[in-house]
């Protein structure tokens, strides 16, 4: 059965798909989202920003500036939990969610963009197969949405974001390698507080097998050292916590 | 270096059609852990693969197989979404015309390749032997159920508007969208441009990559 506001969802896709510039593409989407709540719109790729600078990714937002200072000055992306959430996840969810797996830190930065008067919102989780993760973060106040009405969000969401990065882009590619299954196995016991010598005792293998098969994963993952390799290895699914 | 198999030319592509159904089986089931109801062990074929069916493939002669395929059906016979996924469709109702066909089992395997050059030009060629299929044969659009990351792409490959809000079955968090897409001879130009500059478009995609490394060796 067709939807009622399929006519309203369709136009504001296609509007955002002829749009020729990016702040096209926002004059559609701002009023689209503000009918269903939504007054603040924060979108891009979800990248380390010690790592890559913010020219070489798609970020868009609306958000007050004083508060976007504040959250790049710390490095507040890294703690963010609606983002690490966003990351991981691959169904929308509102932002007191995230709470639940905040840090104290990650708590600051969710008070912090309450403080702008930003308290309620959700994520859109943004996957590619050639890009980096990305999301769509839309805060407003009292938000009560259907099902039916995050759906309609969600798809206008990927259109703009999709239109956004072809008009901005081409940006970054960073492919995640996958592990092998004999590299997240010695992650696995990496993360499991295991040194190499258990490790290679466990799995029956030389002691400088398991360096290198870190290494190799480090390599794949763009990793500093070994704490860096699991805890990326954690935050991409690729291993269990 | 892709091979288009239609009703008529299928009696030459045999061990090809063998090729690709076993190369479906070791993407849809075993890497993805698709759970599709009548496939052999170690060979994907369904309802869906019959008469009318064309098929577009891609054969490395390194592996010596198919490594990636897609699947064309008209829909103006029984396909995909009409038979199994028409609720999906709520927001346009599926064409159902001549110059409309389906694609589905758009599948490459990826875990072939650690040369993302080798790679990309495998999924150009793919995008360019069913662009050129359709082109050639009065299709104009395409309608797919796309898995939520597929959809992003087919939005900056070709014009492409759903049929449906996204879909997320009980099993599965990730989101299936029924989509359009507009075939046309610049979508084709586009795509046979990317192939020609594969080498500076992927290094253009890898370029973070590199200055993160350099600035560690630094």
């Amino acid at each position: 059965m067709i939807l009622n506001n399929s006519a309203h969802v369709l136009g504001a896709i296609r509007g955002i798909q002829e749009a020729e510039k990016p702040d096209e593409v926002m004059r559609i989407f701002t009023p689209y989202v503000e009918r269903y709540g939504f007054a603040h719109i924060h979108l891009g790729q979800l990248v380390n920003p010690a790592n890559i600078a913010k020219k070489d990714i798609l970020s868009i937002s609306t958000w007050p500036g004083e508060l976007m200072s504040q959250r790049a000055e710390k490095y507040d992306l890294l703690h963010d939990p609606v983002a690490l959430g966003a990351l991981r996840s691959k169904r929308p969810f509102r932002w007191q969610k995230a709470m639940e797996w905040a840090t104290r830190r990650g708590q600051r930065v969710i008070d912090q963009t309450r403080d702008f008067g930003i308290r309620d919102g959700y994520v859109f989780p943004v996957h590619s197969i050639d890009s980096v993760s990305g999301a769509v973060s839309l805060g407003g106040d009292q938000l009560d949405l259907s099902r039916t009405e995050l759906a309609e969000v969600e798809l206008v969401s990927l259109a703009a974001y999709a239109r956004l990065e072809t008009l901005l882009g081409p940006f970054p590619y960073q492919k995640i390698e996958d592990l092998t299954a004999r590299e997240a196995e010695v992650i696995q016991f990496a993360a499991a507080g295991k040194t190499n010598r258990d490790i290679a005792t466990i799995l029956s293998i030389q002691p400088d097998t398991v360096n290198k098969t870190i290494l190799r994963a480090a390599l794949k993952l763009g990793t500093l050292n070994r704490a860096h390799t699991v805890a990326t290895a954690i935050a991409k699914n690729m291993i269990f916590a | 270096m892709y091979q288009t198999i239609t009703p008529e030319n299928r009696a030459k592509y045999a061990a090809t059609i063998d090729s690709m159904h076993r190369n479906r089986y070791d993407v849809c089931v075993r890497q993805w852990g698709w759970d599709i109801p009548g496939s052999k062990p170690g060979y994907e074929k369904d309802q869906l693969d019959t008469e009318h069916t064309v098929y577009v493939t891609v054969t490395d002669p390194d592996f010596g197989k198919v490594v990636a395929s897609t699947r064309l059906n008209p829909t103006i016979e029984p396909h995909m979404m009409s038979e199994l996924y028409a609720d999906y469709c709520n927001l346009q109702p599926f064409p159902q015309r001549d110059d409309t066909w389906e694609c589905s089992r758009y599948v490459i395997d990826r875990t072939l390749y650690h040369d993302p050059v080798k790679e990309y030009k495998i999924r150009c060629n793919l995008g360019i032997g069913m662009t050129r299929f359709c082109l050639d044969n009065g299709i104009r659009q395409l309608s797919w159920l796309t898995h939520e990351k597929f959809y992003k792409l087919t939005q900056q490959v070709w014009k492409t508007e759903p049929l449906g809000l996204p879909v997320r079955e009980a099993d599965s968090d990730w989101a299936w969208v029924p989509a359009l897409s507009q075939i046309d001879e610049a979508t084709n130009a586009d795509q046979r441009q990317r192939l020609a500059n594969a080498e500076s478009v992927v290094a253009e995609l890898l370029r973070a990559k590199s200055i993160r490394k350099k600035s560690r060796a630094a």
